[in-house]
């Protein structure tokens, strides 16, 4: 039922009301942009290019544990101290990294993420709990233009 | 300040550097000031790039809109405009520092993102501290621009910040091996002397019996 209002008159009305029930899985990127422990430095920098992400997510070979994080500065002081040669597990910072549920509500997500600082979170999720996607600025920024 | 100088006070040649203008992702997007945080954000997508620059009525950059400033309008992204969510200090580079000096400051500031702006006129140069009194940056230089051209980059990112001490925290490790070595070889022989006191050691055989004297 169009109303006598158009959109032009009440632009922003209907959205400013955010919406209750939206998980962080319909924000996110269901595919974990990651490396083994083993991962030569150069190869991790190509596939972060090739991922179009900012943090590659070091996991142990063969299982979804993660071991620890390599953002874009850490690579970058590895390539000015002369670490290329080495592997992920010599570059990578060990803090753990961040994770959220996958039917976590978004808007408090959100508002996780801007208060901590956090770049990227791991979701986790299924039945036994495992690594199914990744919520970045990013991400969070094109869902915002696409809502 | 003259970056491109500052940086080889011995005057010698150095290895192949490129300045920022070479790598740096070149030309700016703009928004308005009173542009919506979703507005910013498929200006983002549709462009896509990761930072937008806001200007104001007479277009002169006012700030920075990167996507973790997106993040303080989600709650009313129609509402929210740039010009709230802005960055008004972002770090500026000038075009002719050189990418090593551009990425060891990024190191140090723990930023990924740099402005790429002219320097100030320097007969005034006192007067122009703000960044905006710079004009329209050129561009933005990112550690991801660094990255895609590591091959070419990397002898003189990594020369800038082995001079400046940056690689310096590696190499406290051996010294203290050495010197841990060290305290222990004076403790072994402190016990040494320390036991032996007042028992010579005679390795002759014959010469030690204590009625006959010595040899």
């Amino acid at each position: 039922m169009p109303t006598p209002f158009g959109s032009t008159t009440l632009p922003s009305y209907t959205f400013a009301v955010p919406d209750p029930a939206l998980p962080v899985a319909a924000a996110m990127r269901a595919r974990v942009p990651s490396c083994t422990l083993r991962t030569p430095v150069m190869e991790v920098a190509r596939r972060m290019r090739e991922e179009g992400v900012r943090t590659m997510i070091v996991a142990s070979a063969g299982s979804d544990l993660i071991a620890g994080s390599i953002s874009e500065l850490d690579l970058l002081r590895a390539v000015a101290e002369g670490r290329t040669e080495g592997m992920a597990s010599d570059v990578m910072s060990l803090e753990a990294v961040p994770t959220v549920h996958a039917g976590m509500d978004l808007n408090a997500t959100v508002k996780r993420m801007r208060e901590e600082e956090i770049g990227l979170l791991v979701v986790v999720g299924g039945q036994p709990e495992r690594p199914m996607g990744v919520l970045s600025l990013a991400d969070v920024a094109s869902f915002l233009a696409r809502r | 300040m003259s970056p491109a100088q500052a940086v080889t006070p011995s005057g010698a040649p150095t290895a192949p550097d490129r300045p920022a203008r070479e790598v740096m992702r070149n030309g700016v997007v703009l928004v308005d000031a009173d542009a919506s945080v979703r507005a910013v954000a498929r200006t983002m997508r549709d462009h896509g790039v990761p930072a937008v620059f806001v200007v104001d009525l007479s277009a002169e950059a006012i700030g920075v809109v990167e996507e973790r400033d997106l993040l303080k309008g989600w709650d009313d992204p129609d509402r929210t405009t740039a010009a709230q969510v802005m960055n008004l200090d972002p770090v500026i580079v000038d075009p002719d520092e050189p990418v090593g000096n551009a990425t060891r400051r990024m190191l140090e500031l723990g930023v990924t993102r740099m402005l790429v702006a002219l320097p100030p006129p320097s007969e005034e140069s006192g007067r122009w501290l703000d960044w905006r009194e710079r004009g329209l940056p050129l561009g933005t230089l990112s550690v991801d621009d660094v990255l895609a051209r590591l091959e070419e980059l990397e002898p003189a990112v990594r020369r800038r910040a082995v001079r400046s001490g940056q690689a310096t925290g590696r190499r406290v490790a051996p010294a203290v091996a050495v010197a841990s070595i060290l305290v222990a070889i004076a403790l072994i022989v402190l016990a040494a002397v320390l036991f032996f006191h007042g028992h010579p050691v005679n390795l002759s055989p014959g010469c030690s019996h204590p009625t006959q004297g010595g040899c």
